[in-house]
């Protein structure tokens, strides 16, 4: 399949998959820690030769297009530049010895799984970590921001592997 | 010069960062009624509004049963009212001039196609927009109790902004002491539950009152049911309580809504005007 094709698909699976499946997500009393998000594994997804700015701007696009189904905005897209930004250390960061094969795109295939587990989780960290920073906006609930990251992280991570297994074919 | 060109190149992506972060912060900051806000809301109505209504039709026959049941519950209140009215005008013999009376609210029927209620700036979409008359700034109630106030609206869909929303405020009145106060959702409320400020702390307050609509800014009739008290709380030094509340409208399971017109809303407000 054509590779822009592909992740046109991807970008449209992943709002849909986020705004009508994840948010009608309810936990009850604990759901106002538990926010997850899966449709940032788009930035995740993408080759590794992308350029920055690119990566940036595809970032932006998704968090606004999440923005717009959410009534939110600017929220999203803020927290999805921020992740947009710092892929490329992370994957600095979590780089094997013998180095990442630039050809394939991370997945849970292309990589190591415990390699791409902690890829995951640094990103849904940060993502969810700026996010909530930007919701509250006052430092003073810092525990409460903390809490909701961690919560939503780990729920963001579990949702995301399944997805992985779920979709992308074994190669 | 040349060795600004190239500080910029060199940490051109973090100068791309920042532009990026400048255009999310522009929205983010803009008050709800600024150009940026009601152009945004406009498009997302457009876009999102439809892709809302399409999953809402299909979701929307899960929980038909639960609704019906709702919609018999508010009927029967409805009912109880209207008893007690024919009882009143028979009983003053009066001669009932039909000009006498002005329908001051009308009411239209609408179905909420999305919220969110685990943020801190909650939405909920309605699928009735500018084409059956709603405008921003109508009141919206739900089967239990009010919902929250309309902020923008396309040509077939409006926004309204929850009672679980930061910047939500709303006078209320303690049925039983009819004294007022403000409705507000701060940090320390979920979705179930409010705050009701500015309540002076003399006044009794138990647990299980009922808060309603004072109607004060026409938005809402007098009399609506916003919550029941859950608990008080007096802060020594402070002269007013703090009221928590449940909110009578369940936001988890929202659907059934009516939007409130007010017919004399446009002379109260020249009136408020002509004061200032």
């Amino acid at each position: 399949m054509n590779s822009i094709v592909k992740y046109v698909l991807q970008f449209l699976v992943l709002i849909l998959l986020q705004v009508l499946v994840v948010d009608q997500i309810s936990l009850g009393y604990v759901s106002q820690f538990i926010i997850p998000s899966v449709y940032f594994l788009f930035v995740l997804m993408l080759p590794l030769t992308v350029s920055n700015g690119a990566l940036m701007l595809l970032a932006f696009l998704i968090g606004m297009t999440v923005d717009i189904f959410k009534s939110t905005p600017g929220m999203h897209a803020s927290a999805m530049v921020v992740l947009g930004y710092f892929r490329p250390y992370l994957l600095k960061v979590i780089e094997p010895r013998e180095g990442f094969d630039v050809l394939k795109s991370p997945s849970i295939y292309s990589m190591r799984r415990s390699v791409y587990l902690g890829y995951v989780s640094l990103a849904a960290m940060v993502f969810h970590l700026w996010y909530f920073t930007v919701e509250v906006m006052r430092f003073s609930d810092f525990h409460m921001i903390l809490l909701k990251t961690l919560c939503s992280s780990i729920i963001s991570v579990l949702l995301i592997i399944l997805a992985q297994y779920l979709t992308v074919k074994r190669k | 010069m040349n060795n600004l060109f190239k500080f910029i190149q060199k940490y051109s992506s973090f100068f791309l960062f920042l532009g990026f972060q400048l255009i999310c912060f522009v929205f983010l900051f803009s008050s709800v009624n600024s150009y940026h806000h009601v152009s945004f809301a406009n498009s997302s109505n457009i876009i999102a509004g439809g892709i809302y209504e399409a999953s809402s039709n299909v979701s929307g026959y899960f929980h038909l049963s639960s609704e019906v049941e709702k919609l018999r519950i508010q009927n029967a209140e409805l009912k109880k009212k209207l008893a007690r009215k024919n009882t009143l005008t028979k009983d003053q013999f009066a001669y009932h001039r039909d000009t006498n009376c002005l329908q001051q609210f009308n009411f239209l029927n609408a179905k909420v196609i999305s919220s969110f209620k685990n943020g801190r700036k909650n939405s909920v979409t309605i699928n009735k927009g500018a084409n059956d008359k709603v405008k921003p700034e109508m009141g919206v109630i739900g089967t239990k109790g009010i919902v929250g106030i309309t902020t923008s609206s396309s040509e077939y869909y409006t926004y309204v902004k929850p009672i679980i929303h930061e910047d939500f405020v709303l006078e209320v009145i303690h049925e039983k002491s009819k004294s007022f106060g403000f409705v507000k959702w701060t940090q320390s409320d979920d979705w179930r539950t409010a705050t009701v400020v500015d309540i002076p702390s003399y006044v009794e307050v138990s647990p299980g009152d009922e808060i309603l609509t004072r109607g004060s800014n026409g938005l809402f009739p007098m009399g609506e049911m916003v919550g029941y008290v859950l608990s008080v709380e007096d802060i020594p030094g402070d002269v007013y309580l703090k009221v928590r509340i449940n909110l009578a409208e369940d936001f988890s399971s929202v659907y059934n809504v009516l939007v409130v017109d007010n017919v004399l809303k446009q002379e109260f407000e020249d009136l408020k005007s002509k004061q200032n």
